[in-house]
């Protein structure tokens, strides 16, 4: 059954303002490709210290929105704002300061050691020094990858790889911004070759890097993700996204519902409380 | 997850990493040395190495002993920019070739492989049969840069080409890059070969050269022309070291760390294409050093460009001197073209390149 939903939540509050200083936000953005609208009239703001999940079906339009935050698109439509300024007025270096990006895939083919590959992550500071090859290394081990440091990438698997990554790109993140301007973290499926412990642990320090973070207002992070109980227990907002518009957002126990699951996925659940934690369980229901 | 991990082995190990690369530029610089002195000093007449330093002494101003006048006019007139000029053409090649991997993020883009060399080679050819007619004007305006910056224009054509036609989404396919490689050689070949066809003997003469490619040329005007136009690529390129580290990652990857990706591509293709173009207008194909000469400094040191692109610079000298050195005293008193002798050593190693790539699967 489809519902003609919603553009925005009503039922949600803004924890801030699309568009304020502390916030990467998009507003109104629109992105056509042959002419088809993949992303059409979504606002929607990540703050700092908080973890936003984006959901969604496949083809919804959440890859185009992560392209587009992190600038890799420019919206037809709309414009994206990273703490308060258009994005596109940032320069390459000046937004590498202040948001990473982890791909789900790199194309590297090159047999650099995992270490050379976090130190990467220090091209936007000035370039791999000592102290840089300290933090690399530290960041590796944030990702729990720092015994692969002397691997050759080429010879890892698909979750060492993705660690690795998650290393460069805390790296690049590593230190507080002067005037603790805060710092964005985009997670492009993050837990997609991650075994299921490793998936959480990602997924904890996301969390971790948030809510306390390695300055006092902490980082904002945003979440693909296509686990919904990953996203139940790791996000403090969730939004959904159908047919490049956005459905629902808002905190997981008001958005995590039978009805607007079945509207995103065409999937009927049951949702019940996490016998443990206190988040909803989302199981699948048999099929009629 | 504290800052103060100094104790750890891969910290200690990369920075032994870095120390080897440092070492082994060193010895790369005094394989230059060794190579270029037994360049001058052995052909049809073997020149005693004491001769060829105190001649060396003599150019750089140093006070120096009595040389046997034929032989300082030997070094002088012939060895001496014919090895300024293998030295250049391999550093050029080799640099380029490395950049241009970089670029593609693939390890077998070689620029004689992918048409660049042949791009370059057309549009030479071009100036010399279609030179007396047509363009003439331009031709003698350009003096003895017409030849080069021709060549230059044919290669940055041809990578822009290919380069359009083996990257989408800031991906690039491997087999459309070798692919489009083999088109543009044909066309690039059939093209020569038509102009080939319309010249006259004298230009058939000057021709010859561009299908095998040779250092035979090697006059002072042309080591300057061509010092001239290498120069900007060999102190450029490496300078880039970083960016072309972080295009490994991938267009939109490099981007997010803060490389400006659309203005740096077009100015690494412009680099690579003037150091084939320059060495292709002096030498004609020699194929690929720019392949090899990367590849081995990578297994021996990783694919840091930082080192890798200066790197490639010396061993590209290196190697092609010393394959000059074989091209000109194998067959004395005639004369391999070195083209023939880097595809007969460079082919194999390219079938076992593949041959492991498809292995790995990469």
């Amino acid at each position: 059954m489809r519902t003609d939903a919603p553009a925005t939540s009503g039922a949600v509050s803004h924890r801030q303002a699309p568009g304020a200083k502390g916030s990467f936000a998009v507003l109104d953005i629109g992105v056509r490709r042959q002419g088809r609208w993949l992303l059409d009239g979504v606002s929607l703001s990540v703050g700092a210290g908080e973890v936003l999940v984006l959901l969604g079906a496949n083809g919804a339009g959440k890859s185009t929105l992560l392209k587009c935050l992190a600038g890799d698109l420019r919206p037809e439509r709309g414009q994206v704002q990273l703490n308060g300024r258009a994005l596109h007025h940032w320069s390459a270096l000046e937004a590498a300061r202040r948001r990473a990006v982890l791909p789900q895939a790199s194309p590297l083919s090159f047999p650099f050691t995992a270490l050379e590959v976090a130190l990467m992550g220090r091209i936007p500071q000035g370039g791999p020094s000592a102290a840089d090859m300290e933090i690399a290394l530290a960041a590796l081990g944030a990702a729990e990858a720092e015994h692969l440091a002397e691997r050759r990438y080429t010879t890892l698997s698909g979750g060492e790889r993705q660690r690795v990554h998650l290393g460069r790109v805390l790296a690049q993140l590593w230190e507080p911004l002067p005037g603790d301007e805060p710092r964005w973290l985009l997670l492009d499926e993050p837990t997609a070759s991650l075994d299921l412990a490793h998936q959480h642990s990602v997924l904890a320090l996301a969390r971790r890097w948030a809510s306390s973070g390695r300055s006092q207002r902490g980082l904002g992070v945003l979440v693909v993700l296509h686990d919904l109980n990953l996203a139940a227990q790791y996000a403090d907002r969730v939004a959904v996204l159908k047919q490049g518009r956005l459905l629902e957002q808002g905190r997981p126990q008001e958005v995590l519902r039978p009805q607007p699951i079945f509207d995103a996925f065409g999937l009927p659940v049951r949702v019940l409380p996490h016998p443990e934690l206190d988040c909803p369980l989302i199981v699948p229901r048999a099929p009629r | 997850m504290s800052t103060g991990a100094v104790a750890i082995p891969g910290h200690a190990n990369l920075l032994k990493r870095h120390q080897l690369q440092q070492l082994s530029l060193f010895a790369l610089v005094a394989l230059v040395c060794v190579v270029a002195l037994l360049s001058i000093a052995i052909g049809p007449v073997n020149i005693p190495l004491a001769d060829v330093l105190r001649t060396l002494a003599g150019v750089a101003g140093l006070p120096a002993g009595e040389v046997a006048p034929q032989h300082q006019a030997v070094i002088l007139s012939i060895r001496l920019p014919r090895t300024l000029l293998g030295l250049l053409v391999g550093a050029g090649l080799a640099v380029a070739g490395a950049a241009m991997q970089g670029l593609f993020r693939n390890p077998l883009a070689d620029p004689s492989l992918i048409g660049v060399s042949a791009g370059g080679a057309l549009a030479a050819v071009s100036v010399i049969v279609l030179g007396g007619t047509g363009l003439a004007m331009v031709t003698d305006a350009l003096g003895s840069f017409a030849l080069p910056l021709a060549a230059f224009a044919g290669g940055l054509v041809t990578t822009l080409v290919v380069y359009r036609l083996a990257s989408s989404d800031g991906r690039t396919s491997v087999t459309t890059l070798l692919l489009a490689g083999i088109a543009i050689n044909a066309l690039c070949g059939a093209g020569t070969g038509l102009l080939t066809y319309l010249a006259d003997d004298q230009q058939l003469r000057t021709l010859t050269f561009w299908s095998m490619g040779s250092l035979s040329g090697a006059t002072w005007p042309a080591v300057g022309s061509l010092a001239a136009l290498m120069t900007p690529p060999l102190l450029a390129l490496p300078l880039l070291a970083r960016t072309l580290n972080a295009l490994l990652l991938g267009e939109a990857e490099a981007g997010h760390l803060g490389i400006a990706v659309q203005r740096m591509q077009p100015i690494i293709v412009a680099l690579a294409a003037l150091a084939v173009g320059a060495a292709v207008a002096v030498s004609g194909i020699i194929g690929f050093v720019g392949l090899v000469v990367p590849h081995l400094l990578r297994l021996a040191q990783g694919p840091d460009h930082r080192f890798l692109l200066p790197g490639s610079a010396l061993l590209g000298g290196a190697l092609l001197l010393l394959a000059d050195l074989l091209a000109r005293t194998l067959v004395t008193p005639a004369e391999l073209p070195i083209g023939i002798l880097t595809a007969l050593l460079g082919g194999p190693f390219f079938l076992a390149l593949l041959l492991r790539w498809r292995r790995t699967a990469l």
